[in-house]
């Protein structure tokens, strides 16, 4: 059951003088909600990037399904079961959303590099983009270009593409950023599904979502971890109340 | 299945319908000019097409794609120099040559992007046209004068023959275009120009789609280049001039780059303004006949402010199509 998806040792991350990830060490448990918290700047972004690839760390290691990926770029990363949602909204706005998980169904059934039939059209393609659109309730929307389609909505679907490759890890970027209350709760069950299929690390603002969702807490903060653990042990802690201060968890 | 992709193509087809009867009308009138005219027209526009699918589709700007277009005609030249005048023999070294050379420097290039990535495929193709200046073996700045290439079959100097080749060779591409722009490579082609790190995110290492891209681009100007000098029947470095490059550019966005017959749109429209407005202003305003290309910069200027998408976007949006591709 204590199967280790991923395990983060002591990384570090150095923009000149500035210590952004300072030898982090952090484990995602299979099957959990991790959600990883601290103020704005604390490097949350950062770390989110090394692990998925868009930065490499100045030290240490990351392992994904024991398997070493510091090496690895962002797409062998992806392929290797990691899939992600961007803090700002990153999905493909001159195609509709269909055609967002269409690209996702192609990458994911490794014909990219097929050149005549034409792709769109394509019943088997089409079948299993809607099926990675209902991940997120969001079939209604297929024939919807994304430049027309809400914001919350856009987040759905990020939602549906980090999925669409039945990744072992997901990475969320604050998912509720911008998204509204009814949105934020839809999310949220979405969400809480999630471990049934795959581990999360969540990265959100939005303190109800952390504590309704978070199997466990990892506080961040200057670029250290200063606290892992279970809710209640994390709302109890005197020095990320410090690190809050200000704000009641 | 796939007939569809080519039905909302109205003004490829159409185009391509009137330069297949346009010799009856010009040997009815008696304009076997108009012939050349088009030639030169069909040339441009397989080339301009070629680098629309990196350019449009795939969101490259290179501005070094006449130096393709020289190596093409240089494959025919140099082929014939050495006394090889089979034309087919020609086309496969043509796209050999420009298919390495296309991998070799999109290899380099497309690690670099935006501005970058223009001033890069500039500077390769300055290098390349310097490099045939330099060629005095073959006629260097003065260029090379040769016989229209034997295509074994067809002979060229037969009348029309080198329409009829050069025409064919504009409806494969064409067919080939749209068939690439549609399937699943040219989606993820259209899907990095949208948004490559979302795109790579989803586990395509993109780089690689770009290079094959860019070598189908430059293979394509390649050709085009082989046949430009059985039409000029004369090779030099002037047919790879980098405003030669621009020229393509220019053609592409006047015609529309996010549509299939944007290109081809845009080659006829600049070519027949570029003959006829001198005539035109010959016979209205002779005083500035000569610096007709006052007349002509402004109108493409126009075209390009209040046409978003060039002509193509003005048509579709007037036929209320607004579907690209």
């Amino acid at each position: 059951m204590c199967e280790i998806v991923l395990e983060i040792s002591d990384i570090t991350k150095k923009f000149g003088a500035l210590v952004a990830t300072d030898s982090v060490s952090l484990e995602v448990k299979k099957g959990e909600i991790h959600a990883l918290i601290g103020p704005n700047g604390a490097g949350k972004t950062t770390l989110v990037s090394q692990i998925f690839g868009d930065l490499s760390p100045d030290s240490g290691s990351i392992l994904l399904n024991s398997r070493d990926i510091t090496k690895l770029s962002v797409a062998e990363r992806s392929n290797g079961g990691i899939g992600r949602s961007f803090q700002i909204s990153n999905v493909i706005t001159d195609f509709t959303v269909l055609e967002n998980a269409i690209v996702a169904e192609i990458s994911k059934s490794r014909t990219g590099l097929k050149f005549f039939s034409p792709a769109f059209q394509d019943r088997g393609l089409i079948a299993a983009a809607n099926k990675t659109l209902g991940k997120t309730n969001i079939e209604h929307l297929a024939q919807r270009k994304v430049a027309d389609i809400g914001h919350g909505e856009r987040r759905l679907l990020e939602l549906a593409l980090a999925l669409s490759s039945d990744p072992t890890l997901v990475l969320l970027d604050e998912p509720m950023a911008g998204a509204g209350p009814a949105e934020t709760k839809f999310m949220t069950k979405a969400i809480s599904k999630l471990r049934e299929k795959t581990s999360v690390l969540l990265i959100e603002h939005d303190m109800d979502v952390v504590f309704q969702l978070a199997d466990r807490i990892s506080v961040l903060v200057e670029g250290k971890i200063v606290a892992s653990g279970l809710p209640d042990q994390i709302s109890q802690n005197k020095r990320v109340q410090e690190a809050y201060l200000g704000s009641t968890l | 299945m796939n007939s569809h992709i080519f039905q909302n193509n109205h003004a490829m087809w159409a185009i391509l319908f009137v330069f297949s009867i346009f010799p009856i009308f010009s040997s009815i009138l008696d304009l076997p000019f108009w012939n050349d005219v088009l030639m030169r027209i069909m040339l441009l526009g397989i080339a301009a097409m070629g680098l629309n699918l990196i350019l449009g589709f795939g969101g490259m700007v290179s501005f070094g794609h006449a130096a393709f277009l020289g190596i093409g005609a240089y494959c025919a030249g140099i082929s014939q120099f050495f006394g090889l005048d089979n034309g087919w023999l020609q086309l496969a070294i043509t796209i050999f040559i420009c298919g390495s050379l296309g991998l070799i420097i999109g290899f380099l290039a497309l690690r670099t992007t935006g501005i970058y990535f223009i001033m890069i495929t500039l500077a390769f193709a300055q290098m390349i046209y310097f490099f045939f200046v330099s060629l005095e073996k073959f006629g260097g700045d003065d260029g090379l004068i040769i016989d229209r290439s034997d295509f074994i079959i067809i002979d060229l100097y037969e009348p029309l023959r080198l329409y009829y080749l050069i025409l064919a060779t504009l409806i494969f591409t064409s067919i080939l275009l749209t068939m690439i722009v549609h399937s699943r490579f040219g989606v993820i082609l259209r899907a990095i120009k949208s948004n490559e790190s979302r795109v790579e995110a989803m586990g395509i290492t993109t780089l690689r789609f770009k290079i094959i891209a860019y070598v189908i681009s430059a293979i394509v100007c390649g050709i085009a280049g082989c046949l430009f000098a059985s039409w000029q029947e004369f090779v030099s470095p002037d047919i790879m001039h980098w405003t030669r490059s621009g020229e393509l550019m220019i053609i592409i966005i006047l015609g529309g780059l996010t549509y299939i017959a944007g290109p081809l749109v845009g080659a006829v429209v600049f070519l027949l303004l570029e003959e006829i407005l001198p005539e035109l202003l010959h016979f209205f305003a002779p005083s500035i006949a000569e610096n007709w290309m006052v007349i002509f910069g402004p109108m493409l200027v126009a075209v390009v402010i209040f046409g978003k998408g060039g002509i193509m976007g003005l048509l579709s949006n007037y036929f209320d199509r607004g579907r690209n591709v």
